[in-house]
């Protein structure tokens, strides 16, 4: 299997296995082996995609001329019609989970990238850019902004009403947002005292115990200095802390989902997507995730604007540390330590696109292509 | 307000707290220990003559007398080795700082590529002896400075030199672009002076091991078993959490040094090219406005985020500004500008105002350093206008000594370097690096410029900065000298 998957992460679209970068409805995918006293070697794929279940394992089918080289390494598998039934089978659900930008499929992230992209070619080119350096063009701009339609009475009336219905909407609004900043109080209180620390701690855990920096060698060599990672965490829940892990997952889910506006995790902008789900029958907590930036990045924001809810989450494993996430070194120490499992294969639909760059894309983007009605255009361009 | 004591300070390095800044000269001896036994009675030798932050004593009319030259000396994870560090505490100094500033992963984190690998460099790089213990030296004149660093090692030292490199400062505090280079400095917590902007108040920790950092805690600092300590050298930790351990690194702190030679001519060319007219000459207002652009300041030190359209002398020392309150957009400083990718204040936009300040004074560093070659063109001048709309390079190398201090490397320097400064999508950007130091090998570099009406890109930007060696060291404390000499 090993060499299965080195040859699948060595050419991602083209090897005789599983052609993965050919997929138009991935986000991430990564397939890993882990280890563990109680289960020994195991596959674990974990993917985001676009769309339901069963049509992306149709797909991932579509993509795999070896996928029977793949899979029957693994027990249980019996043979490509039984595909849909076996990952189906062994898959697990996350308990809590957090997607960037909503709604986003493969294709409109990297439509909307191109778009941006051709447009600021265009401001780039030279006759164009010096054209709006002309100082006669920003006085055009101002007298284009400044005409205003002349408005007949009717259409003052309609103002009237429109902006009548504007101010109710407001009302409905500010009270969403009471209630949403209501709810997000509660539980910032919840996690201050569901995470508070063990411990408090005036001297780092780490100070003075010998660091097996080899390891973090080995897995710091496969990130990318620059781009997007990807982090997964298998880890043991502490004796009699299930419950109160479920609760604080549950927690998460709805905070992750509904509470924080697009792109962002409590102020965290760097994620694209999280997921924990409590796996082996209660006994692990597996973390996924896929992030913007370094490692040191990563966690240094989760310390400076979410330690709570960290603490919250993982202070219901064992391995971390006393102080919580304000011990920074032992934080991400905790990530690095051999709960952390290298990825034998690792797919990036974008890999060079931030959730900060999909929001602005998207920004800039879909105003022009909301205030274009085709038709209208072509005429507009073409009358003389 | 607590505030370090007199015997702290006595035991703190003195380049630490102050940066010399009445001696305009600077000597740095790189070695290698060549007899380990000699050196460490060498180093024993030394120990008085070293600077520490003590108070500057006064005279009668109680005037402070500086003194006239200083020295102090760090030492690399193999010099430590060398000298005989207990091999206990040895492993346990952070990652980065045993790896060593050449190694490849760490070479690719700096942007330390190209022209720039290890492979290249003068020294501390792939080829060459390996760098053990680094002097030091500032003073009033070269002359003064090579007397005294040649009669240092004379007798019996056991050190051969790999490098020596000299340096100066200049009155206008500029570097070789022309820019005041000195103005951001953060104010350690517990030196804080009546009347400092709070926004730029430091804890201890972050550059002096042994106190709390910007978390509340200590940082990972190397520790020695109390066994190994019998002479009690060194001091205990506080608290009940490390009994069996004393700490090597209180009062120390870990510096960089990088030799970074600038690509003067190629910079304002480069200024040249892109403000040139349709009669083929260019704009020096355009020309200084690009290049302040880039930095984020005006050559004066003046912050662009402050006085948008034109240099203010006057604002040369201003430090106490934030880029919120009225240049969100980056319309004055761009958003990737150099003094805003190193340090962007409240303006990190996963949590503009007090998070990003917050987020911005965990990774600060303290800069030293000093120029080395001869300034291209009268950089004094630019302050009045007076642009080199025609420069051309004189074969000549110059550039900077540039020095840092902090406590963990990983989380201050490699991550300002790392996360902010060659990061291509920095705070939101798509597709560009820091305009000065940024390792625009491929001569692709863009950056955005923000303004009404249509914002404005330059592309093509070559790397005017690149890397010509240093390392990472350690800088004990003298009480940690002490132990190490005994």
């Amino acid at each position: 299997m090993r060499q299965v998957l080195d040859a699948i992460a060595a050419d991602l679209a083209n090897n005789a296995y599983f052609q993965i970068a050919r997929s138009d409805r991935t986000h991430f995918l990564r397939l890993a082996i882990i280890t563990d006293p109680d289960h020994g070697p195991r596959l674990l794929m974990t993917g985001n995609y676009d769309g339901s279940l069963v049509d992306y394992l149709q797909e991932l089918a579509r993509l795999s001329p070896g996928l029977d080289d793949l899979w029957n390494h693994c027990t249980g598998y019996r043979g490509r019609q039984d595909f849909n039934r076996f990952i189906q089978a062994h898959t697990y659900k996350a308990q809590a989970s957090y997607v960037a930008v909503q709604g986003e499929s493969v294709g409109s992230i990297r439509k909307r990238r191109n778009i941006r992209q051709k447009l600021q070619q265009l401001l780039d080119l030279d006759d164009m850019a010096n054209y709006l350096d002309h100082p006669g063009l920003k006085p055009l701009l101002d007298d284009l902004t400044s005409l205003k339609q002349p408005r007949t009475i009717w259409q003052g009336l309609r103002m009237l009403m429109i902006q009548t219905w504007q101010v109710i909407e407001q009302v409905f609004n500010g009270l969403c947002d009471l209630i949403k900043q209501i709810m997000l109080w509660i539980l910032r209180q919840t996690g201050g005292i569901l995470g508070a620390p063990d411990q408090p701690r005036l001297i780092g855990e780490y100070v003075g115990s010998e660091v097996d920096y080899e390891r973090i060698r080995t897995l710091n060599e496969a990130e990318v200095v620059h781009g997007t990672n990807h982090l997964h965490l298998l880890s043991t829940v502490k004796r009699g802390r299930l419950l109160r892990l479920k609760i604080v997952l549950l927690l998460v889910n709805v905070a992750g989902r509904h509470l924080f506006p697009p792109g962002s995790l409590s102020n965290i902008r760097s994620i694209h997507f999280a997921h924990w789900s409590i796996v082996d029958g209660g006994k692990h907590l597996l973390f996924v995730t896929h992030y913007d930036g370094s490692f040191d990045n990563y966690l240094g924001d989760f310390t400076d604007r979410a330690s709570d809810g960290l603490n919250s989450v993982w202070n219901n494993v064992e391995g971390y540390p006393l102080a919580g996430a304000q011990d920074i070194f032992a934080f991400k120490q905790f990530f690095r330590n051999d709960q952390q499992l290298p990825s034998q294969v690792f797919y990036r639909a974008y890999p060079d696109t931030t959730v900060v760059n999909i929001l602005r894309d998207r920004a800039i983007v879909q105003p022009l292509a909301e205030g274009l009605d085709r038709p209208a255009l072509d005429d507009w361009l073409t009358e003389p | 307000m607590t505030q370090l004591s007199p015997p702290d300070r006595e035991d703190i390095q003195g380049i630490l707290l102050s940066g010399f800044g009445h001696l305009y000269y600077t000597y740095y001896l790189l070695l290698t220990v060549t007899d380990a036994v000699a050196a460490k009675n060498w180093l024993k030798r030394t120990l008085p003559t070293i600077t520490t932050a003590g108070r500057w004593p006064q005279d009668a009319n109680g005037k402070t007398i500086k003194p006239d030259l200083t020295l102090n000396l760090a030492l690399t994870h193999d010099g430590l080795r060398t000298l005989w560090l207990v091999e206990k505490a040895l492993n346990t100094f952070p990652r980065e700082f045993i790896e060593g500033m050449a190694e490849p992963k760490r070479a690719e984190i700096l942007g330390d590529t190209g022209t720039s690998a290890p492979s290249q460099w003068d020294f501390g790089g792939d080829n060459g002896a390996p760098l053990h213990l680094m002097v030091l030296l500032h003073g009033q004149s070269l002359e003064q400075l090579r007397t005294y660093g040649q009669t240092l090692l004379a007798d019996n030292s056991g050190l051969e030199v790999v490098a020596i490199e000299e340096g100066f400062r200049l009155p206008s505090k500029k570097e070789h672009f022309g820019f005041n280079d000195s103005v951001s400095q953060p104010e350690i917590k517990d030196l804080e002076t009546p009347g400092h902007d709070p926004a730029q108040v430091v804890a201890t920790g972050e550059f002096l091991l042994g106190y709390p950092d910007g978390y509340g805690i200590f940082a990972l600092t190397p520790v020695v078993p109390n066994s190994d300590d019998p002479d009690d050298l060194l001091p205990s930790f506080p608290g009940r959490e490390l009994p069996g351990y004393k700490n090597f690194g209180h009062n120390g702190s870990f510096m960089v040094y990088r030799k970074l030679p600038q690509d003067v001519a190629g910079f304002w060319q480069y200024m040249a090219s892109q403000t040139r007219g349709a009669d083929g000459q260019p704009d020096p207002q355009g020309m200084n406005l690009i290049a302040s652009k880039f930095v984020g300041r005006w050559p004066s030190g003046a912050p662009l985020t402050l006085s948008p359209d034109q240099d203010k002398p006057e604002l040369a020392n201003e430090n106490n500004f934030l880029y919120m309150p009225t240049d969100a957009k980056g319309r004055g400083c761009p958003l990737g500008a150099h003094i805003r990718r190193t340090n962007p204040r409240d303006s990190l936009l996963d949590a503009p105002g007090q998070g990003s300040l917050i987020t911005s004074s965990r990774h600060r560093i303290l800069r030293r350093g000093s120029l080395f070659g001869e300034p291209l063109f009268p950089l004094d001048d630019l302050d009045q206008g007076q642009i080199p709309v025609d420069l051309q390079d004189d074969g000549q190398s110059r550039g900077l000594h540039f020095f840092c201090f902090n406590a963990d490397i990983g989380r201050q320097f490699e991550f300002v370097q790392q996360t902010w400064a060659n990061n291509p999508r920095f705070d939101g950007l798509y597709d560009e690096k820091d305009p000065i130091i940024g390792d625009n090998d491929d001569g692709q570099g863009r950056f955005a410029m923000p303004r009404c009406p249509v914002r404005q890109r330059a592309s093509h930007i070559p790397r005017f900065v690149g890397m010509a060696g240093g390392g990472y060291f350690f800088m004990p404390s003298m009480s940690a000298l002490q132990f190490l000499t005994t």
